[in-house]
């Protein structure tokens, strides 16, 4: 049974499966290509890159006011612009840090605010900044790259395809009822069903571990530090790999709960018309409800969101 | 003529049941834009309705200063704390307890002495009475530019054709604001423009409804049962094109109507009277019209726009065998169409019928050193793109073989 099912998804449609991989691959590519065309890019230049990673290494293990030290004896010295670049950028995110570590101690003592700018719900959250972790430097640009590669995930409109051709079709012709009168039927949906949500998991995984490796996050040092070193929201208690974890899970249930309402539709609608009309105005209304109704809560259909928004609105 | 009044009653339902269902969905979404763009604020209420339409713009601006004062009063006590006890090389100093204590109690959401929600409301306001404010006197410059212009002698024709026919408009721009002098309530009416200029929603609209009109046809083998009689399908063919047109307009009439109607009941209908000038964006705008004008002119157009994707569907959706490959293939024309709403490029921007752009500013291109309404290029440019299509569409439905 197994043999025939996945016969019939790989080699019976060869195409639909290196559309769906070409689908992603496009998507990718065109997300590093609109970030290459950016007027005025948030990333550090590759020279500034390379100086910003020896600053990294030269500061390791050292606590915040050993690295205040470091930047300043740097900065005396720093003259090329791409290491005054470099040299700024870790300025600026150790002040990002003594900011975010204010607020701990604040939440704790009462005193440790650095600046005027302080979150809208320190006070009544207090307990829970107070339990944060002490942030630290790291590249912030490995997270937005991931964070940017991510709101370019097409994987409903994927999932859209797979069930339409591999379900709804068959419901169309009316395949189902030649499977209904055989005597393995059961097994047929089972090993049917376990084959395409295994599909989905595996492109999935392979997509979201594409993105993780091209925005350059797979490093040791920079998975362990606090979230709150990424300078996105303040109010999570996680280290970055946890974070990048929960996306990952998150992305993953989206999906499968995908699979198994588009496959709902696709049983209800018994036409590829009406599963396509019903399935993509779901994916286009949350799409759009992420876009207008910004940093309320993630969505589970959406295509294209901003995971940046996602992140603040938790 | 039958077979064109049963088609259409045929395909007309689940089409209209398709746009009461998207427009619904687009109504919430504006709604919750206008909630972020004041117009349901009690205070925003309370105080404009406490302003003179002459002193308006300065007295907002004067608030907005005040509040700002306040926040930059604490900022700078801040900086000056911080810079006189930084020293380079060491941890940035703590600030004491009664600085800090301010700027906690003025970041947090809804407490006494948050003054950021205010400062926010009032740049909001001063931001939407500014165009109002300004465009006389923006126009005026202008006029009295083109005026210095012909004294010095310029000679080239187009600038001289642009300035003659800008003079013209700007100066009927001008008697139609004299005769508006109070004081409009634009938040309603901003929200909308920005709105269904980045309406996403509407190209979904027109994928939903065309996208599987002949790709059903032909795998359902009616079009090829068709042709094989004597007659061939082109009859058929034609009429489908034909109601699928109208059906389209019609869908596209009925959304734009139900969002601007929700415009109108959400503050809207106090300005449809109001000189276009006075929107935020459009202080230098030529055309001597009136909101409610460039709403119904806003119909026009993306009606026209919605027949030139229609077409560009019906197409896509004849050369495929199966609706399921239609439904991808015409899934593609829609992601272009919302990549191009998000782009800033002037073609993308006169592609995707963003307001702004076309009504905007001056509003004439240049088309053969004659200055060209861009609003009657665009006219042009759609009904060709249109007609192109469907032509090409009758010329497709002649062949005997699907």
């Amino acid at each position: 049974m197994l043999k025939a099912v996945l016969y019939d998804i790989f080699k019976k449609h060869t195409l639909l499966i290196l559309i769906i991989i070409a689908m992603i691959a496009l998507s990718k590519a065109l997300c590093i290509y609109l970030q290459s065309r950016q007027e005025f890019s948030p990333y550090l230049s590759s020279e500034g890159k390379e100086c910003f990673e020896r600053l990294l290494d030269d500061s390791q293990d050292m606590t915040l006011e050993e690295r205040s030290a470091f930047i300043y004896d740097r900065q005396q010295t720093a003259v090329a612009p791409y290491e005054q670049e470099a040299v700024s950028r870790y300025y600026s995110l150790l002040q990002g840090c003594y900011r975010r570590k204010g607020y701990t101690d604040y939440a704790k003592s009462g005193r440790g605010i650095i600046d005027i700018l302080v979150p809208d719900d320190l006070i009544k959250n207090k307990d829970f900044y107070a339990a944060l972790d002490e942030p630290t430097v790291i590249d912030t640009d490995s997270f937005n790259r991931l964070l940017r590669l991510l709101s370019f995930d097409i994987t409903p409109v994927c999932v859209m395809l797979l069930v339409g051709v591999l379900t709804a079709d068959r419901f169309e012709r009316g395949l189902d009822m030649v499977i209904a009168i055989s005597k393995r039927r059961g097994g047929f949906y089972i090993t049917h069903t376990a084959c395409c949500v295994s599909f989905v998991v595996l492109v999935y995984t392979a997509s979201f571990f594409c993105d993780v490796i091209i925005s350059g996050s797979a490093r040791g040092e920079y998975l362990t530090a606090a979230f709150a070193s990424t300078g996105f929201s303040s109010r999570v208690d996680a280290s970055v790999f946890g974070m990048i974890l929960w996306l990952y899970l998150w992305g993953l249930i989206s999906a499968v709960l995908c699979y198994g309402c588009f496959a709902a539709f696709a049983r209800f609608a018994r036409s590829t018309k009406g599963y396509m009309l019903v399935t993509s105005s779901f994916i286009l209304v949350m799409t759009a409800a992420a876009v207008y109704i910004n940093g309320s809560a993630p969505y589970m259909f959406a295509a294209l969101s901003d995971k940046g928004d996602m992140l603040s609105g938790i | 003529m039958r077979l064109l009044l049963f088609m259409l009653g045929r395909s007309i339902k689940p089409a209209v049941l398709i746009t009461v269902f998207v427009s619904v969905v687009s109504c919430v979404m504006l709604t919750f834009c206008e909630k972020g763009g004041y117009v349901f604020d009690k205070e925003y209420d309370s105080v404009f309705t406490s302003l003179e339409a002459d002193t308006a713009y300065d007295k907002v601006s004067e608030m907005a200063d005040n509040t700002r004062a306040q926040n930059d009063d604490l900022a700078k006590r801040a900086g000056d704390y911080i810079a006189a006890h930084t020293k380079p090389g060491s941890t940035p100093p703590v600030l004491p307890d009664g600085l800090a204590g301010q700027a906690v109690r003025a970041a947090q959401k809804g407490g006494d002495s948050s003054s950021a929600g205010q400062s926010e409301l009032y740049e909001f306001m001063g931001s939407s009475l500014k165009d109002g404010k300004e465009s006389e006197q923006l126009i005026g410059d202008k006029l009295s530019g083109y005026k210095r212009n012909a004294r010095r002698g310029v000679t080239d024709e187009y600038s001289l054709a642009l300035s003659a026919v800008l003079t013209r408009d700007y100066e009927q721009v001008l008697d139609n604001q004299q005769l508006a002098d109070k004081l409009y309530d634009t938040r309603a009416a901003n929200t909308y423009l920005e709105y269904i200029e980045n309406d996403m929603l509407f190209f979904v609209l027109i994928f939903l409804i065309c996208f599987s009109s002949f790709s059903s046809e032909r795998q359902s083998r009616r079009l090829s049962a068709f042709a094989i009689t004597k007659a061939g399908a082109g009859r058929f063919i034609f009429c489908r094109i034909i109601s699928a047109g109208l059906v389209c307009g019609v869908c596209a009439v009925i959304y734009c109507l139900l969002q601007f109607c929700v415009m109108c009941l959400s503050g809207g209908a106090g300005c449809l009277d109001m000189p276009l000038q006075y929107l935020k964006g459009y202080a230098l705008s030529s055309y001597a019209m009136s909101f409610g004008g460039l709403c119904i002119a806003a119909v026009v157009l993306r009606v026209l726009l919605a027949e030139v994707l229609c077409a560009a569907m019906l197409l896509l959706s004849f050369l495929s065998k199966r609706n399921i490959t239609a439904g991808l293939i015409c899934l593609a024309p829609t992601a272009v169409m919302i990549g191009l709403s998000k782009s800033d490029n002037s073609t993308a921007q006169f592609v995707t019928c963003k307001f702004s752009f076309l009504f905007g500013g001056e509003g004439y291109v240049r088309v053969f050193s004659t200055p060209y309404p861009v609003v009657w290029l665009y006219v042009l440019i759609c009904a060709f793109a249109a007609g192109a299509l469907f032509i090409t569409l009758i010329a497709q439905g002649q062949r005997r073989e699907y």
